[in-house]
C-alpha cells in the first residue's frame, strides 16, 4: 500500500485514525502496530514475517546487550551479522552470485528473490538501536509492543526517515498530540503528496518517454531533458514521501527528523549531502565513518575513510554495479573537494558554485537511474553528443511537453515558495487552508487516472 | 535464557528463507535466457517483436513496473495473438502488471468478441503465470505450450 493511493487515503488512514483516537492514550501504540503489520502485510503478506522477526530478534538482543556488559562486543556483533545476514541475503544474493558467474565464466545456479520493501530502512534502524544500547547512549526498551512500534511504524517503515532510536524513545513512551501539531502534520501531508502526484509522476512521466525512445530517435537536447526531469523527479517524489512520512508521524503524536533540506540550492557536494537524505547520512557517519576514525586521521586514512563510507552509502541504495559506482564518484569528488576545490570554491561566485554542483549531481543521477553501468555511459555520451544528433522533432516535442513541469518543478525545488506560503499562512489562514484543500483535491483527481504510482526509493 | 531465544529465533530465520527461497523463486537463469527459450521454441510464428512504446501502447505498461520484457504481437491485426514475458521490479508492480494484462483481456475480448469468436475463445483460454518476479501471458493456439516452456524453466 502506498500513501498515494486512493485505498490508503480514504480507507485505511481514516480507520487509522478513528481507532487511534478512540481507544485509551495507554493503548494507542498497540493499535498503530497493529495497523502498521497491516499496512505492510497488505503489499507484502509473506515479507511481513521478515518485519516481524527484525522486531522480536532485536528486542531481545538490545535486552541480551545490556543485560552482560563483560560479554556485549560479541552479543552485539553476533544480532548485527544476522541483521546483515538477512539484509545481505534478500538485497545483494542474486547480485552476488551474478558477478561470480559472469566474473568467472561459471554457471552457479540461483533464483533472484523479490526484494522485502523497506528491508534497507527497517534493518538500519534496528541497527542502530543495538550499537547505541551498547554504547550505552540509550537504555534498552522493556517493552515490546513500543520496540516493534519503533521498527514497524508504518509512516516511516517503508522508505524512511531512518529514525534513530534515541530521537524517539521519549515519544514512544509518553507523547502529547496537540491540534496544532495535528494539523500541521495533515498540511504537510498533503504538501508531500502534491510533490509526489503533481510533480514527481509528471516529470517521471518525461524521463520515462525520453529513455523508450529508439536507435537514432535520441538527441542531445531530449537527453538533457530528460535527466533534468529525473533530476527533479527523485527529490519530489522522495521528499515527497519524506514529507508524508512526517505529516503522518506528526498526526499520530511523533516527531522525525527532517530528510531534506532544499538539496538544489547548494554550493558545493559537501553540503548537497548534508541536505539530501539526511537520515542516512547522519546514519553513516555515525555508525560507519566516525567508528572508522572520521577526520581525525591520517590524510591517506581519511581519503580511505570516506571512499569506504560512499561506497557502502552506494551500495546501500541497490545490488548493482551503477550504485557502487554512483557512491563511489561521490566519494571520490567529496575527497577532491575536500583537499583540493574547497579553497577555489569559496573565492568562485555563489551562482558558480550551484551550477558546479547541480552539473555533478545532474550527472550522477545518470549513473543511479540507468539499469547498468553501460546503459549509464552510453546515455551520458549521448548528452555531450556522441552518437546521437544535436536536435530533432522529438526533442521539440519534449521541449514543448516538459518546459512547464521543469520550470514549475525548479521553482518549487527552492525554498521561497514555501517561505511565502509561510508567511501567507500568518496572515490569511482561512485562504491557505482553502488552497491546501484545493491541492489535495487536484491531487485526487489525478490519482484516479493514474492508479500505479510507486515511490522510486521503495526498490531500496 | 535470552541467548537461547535469540538462536531459536535464527533457526527460524533459516528455515524461513530455505521455505521462500524454495516456494516463490523466479527461474534460475537470466532474463536473456528466459526470452532465447521461447525464441528458440518455434513457438513464434506469425508474431512480431514490439518495443517498450508498443507494450505501453497496448498494454499499459510502463518501463516503471519492469526490469526486462519481450513482448510479441500477431502481425495480422485481425489476430489476437500476443504473449509477454516480463521480469517484474518487485511484488508491487507484478500486480500492477497482472492488472494491465487483465484489461487487456477484458477489452479485446470485447473488441474481437462480435466479430471473430474464435479469436475470443483464444482470449478465453489465455495463460496468466507467475513465478517470483517473472510473468508469461499468452494468447494463441500455442497458450498452454508456452505456458509449458515457462514452468519447464529451471
Amino acid at each position: 500500500m502506498v500513501f498515494s493511493s486512493l485505498l490508503f487515503l480514504f480507507v485505511f488512514l481514516p480507520c487509522t485514525l478513528i481507532v487511534y483516537f478512540l481507544v485509551p492514550a495507554r493503548a494507542q501504540n498497540v493499535i498503530l502496530l497493529l495497523f502498521s503489520i497491516l499496512f505492510y502485510a497488505w503489499g507484502e503478506p509473506v515479507y511481513v514475517f521478515l518485519m516481524l522477526f527484525s522486531c522480536v530478534f532485536n528486542y531481545v538482543s538490545g535486552l541480551d546487550i545490556a543485560a552482560d556488559e563483560r560479554h556485549a562486543k560479541p552479543k552485539l556483533i553476533f544480532a548485527l551479522v544476522v541483521n546483515i545476514f538477512m539484509l545481505g541475503f534478500f538485497k545483494y544474493w542474486g547480485f552476488f552470485l551474478g558477478s561470480i558467474n559472469d566474473i568467472f565464466g561459471i554457471h552457479i545456479p540461483y533464483h533472484d528473490l523479490p526484494l522485502p520493501i523497506g528491508i534497507s530502512f527497517f534493518t538500519f534502524q534496528a541497527m542502530s538501536y543495538l550499537i547505541d544500547v551498547y554504547r550505552g547512549e540509550v537504555e534498552p526498551n522493556r517493552n515490546i509492543i513500543d520496540f516493534s512500534l519503533y521498527i514497524a511504524m508504518f509512516p516511516q517503515l517503508i522508505a524512511g526517515p531512518i529514525v534513530k532510536y534515541h530521537d524517539i524513545a521519549q515519544q514512544l513512551r509518553n507523547k502529547r498530540i496537540t491540534r496544532v501539531d495535528f494539523s500541521l502534520g495533515v498540511q504537510r501531508f498533503v504538501v508531500g503528496l502534491a510533490k509526489k502526484v503533481l510533480l514527481a509522476n509528471t516529470l517521471g512521466a518525461v524521463y520515462v518517454s525520453v529513455c523508450a525512445l529508439g536507435e537514432g530517435e535520441a538527441s542531445v537536447v531530449a537527453l538533457w531533458i530528460g535527466i533534468l526531469a529525473y533530476t527533479l523527479q527523485i527529490y519530489f517524489d522522495f521528499s515527497g514521501y519524506s514529507d508524508m512520512a512526517i505529516g503522518l508521524g506528526r498526526m499520530f503524536g511523533f516527531q522525525f527528523q527532517e530528510n531534506f533540506n532544499y538539496p538544489y540550492i547548494s554550493k558545493s557536494i559537501t553540503e548537497f549531502w548534508r541536505r539530501w537524505h539526511m537520515s542516512l547520512s547522519s546514519w553513516f557517519r555515525d555508525y560507519v565513518y566516525i567508528p572508522l576514525g572520521g577526520n581525525r586521521v591520517s590524510v591517506p586514512r581519511h581519503v580511505f575513510n570516506i571512499l569506504v563510507v560512499w561506497t557502502l552509502t552506494g551500495f546501500w541504495h541497490g545490488a548493482a554495479w551503477n550504485f557502487l559506482a554512483w557512491g563511489f564518484y561521490f566519494g571520490v569528488l567529496l575527497v577532491v573537494e575536500k583537499y583540493v576545490l574547497a579553497r577555489v570554491l569559496e573565492k568562485l561566485p555563489s551562482v558558480v558554485c550551484s551550477l558546479y554542483t547541480l552539473f555533478i549531481v545532474i550527472v550522477s543521477w545518470v549513473i543511479f537511474s540507468q539499469p547498468d553501468l553501460g546503459a549509464a555511459l552510453g546515455y551520458l555520451g549521448g548528452m555531450f553528443g556522441i552518437g546521437v544528433e544535436f536536435a530533432n522533432a522529438h526533442a521539440l516535442y519534449f521541449v514543448r511537453l516538459a518546459a512547464v513541469p521543469l520550470i514549475v518543478g525548479a521553482i518549487c525545488s527552492r525554498p521561497n515558495p514555501w517561505r511565502w506560503f509561510t508567511r501567507k499562512q500568518m496572515a490569511h489562514p482561512a485562504l491557505t487552508t482553502a488552497a491546501l484543500v484545493v491541492l489535495f483535491v487536484v491531487c485526487l483527481s489525478f490519482l484516479v487516472f493514474d492508479s500505479y504510482n510507486p515511490f522510486l526509493y521503495f526498490r531500496f | 535464557m535470552l541467548r537461547i531465544v535469540r538462536y531459536v529465533l535464527v533457526v527460524v530465520l533459516i528455515a524461513f528463507i530455505v521455505v521462500v527461497y524454495h516456494s516463490n523463486a523466479s527461474p534460475a537463469v537470466s532474463f536473456q535466457e528466459v526470452e532465447a527459450a521461447y525464441t528458440e521454441s518455434g513457438l513464434l510464428d506469425g508474431l512480431d517483436l514490439q518495443n517498450a512504446r508498443q507494450l505501453e501502447r497496448y498494454l499499459g505498461i510502463t518501463p516503471e513496473m519492469y526490469e526486462e520484457a519481450a513482448y510479441w504481437k500477431a502481425a495480422n491485426p485481425m489476430s489476437a495473438d500476443e504473449l509477454l514475458i516480463i521480469r517484474a521490479k518487485d511484488e508491487q508492480a507484478l500486480a500492477a502488471i497482472e492488472e494491465c494484462v487483465e484489461n487487456r483481456v477484458n477489452d479485446q475480448t470485447t473488441l474481437f468478441g462480435d466479430y471473430a469468436p474464435e479469436e475470443a475463445a483464444k482470449l478465453a483460454d489465455h495463460i496468466s503465470d507467475a513465478r517470483g518476479i517473472y510473468y508469461v501471458y499468452g494468447v494463441g493456439d500455442a497458450a498452454d505450450e508456452w505456458d509449458r516452456v515457462f514452468n519447464g524453466i529451471q
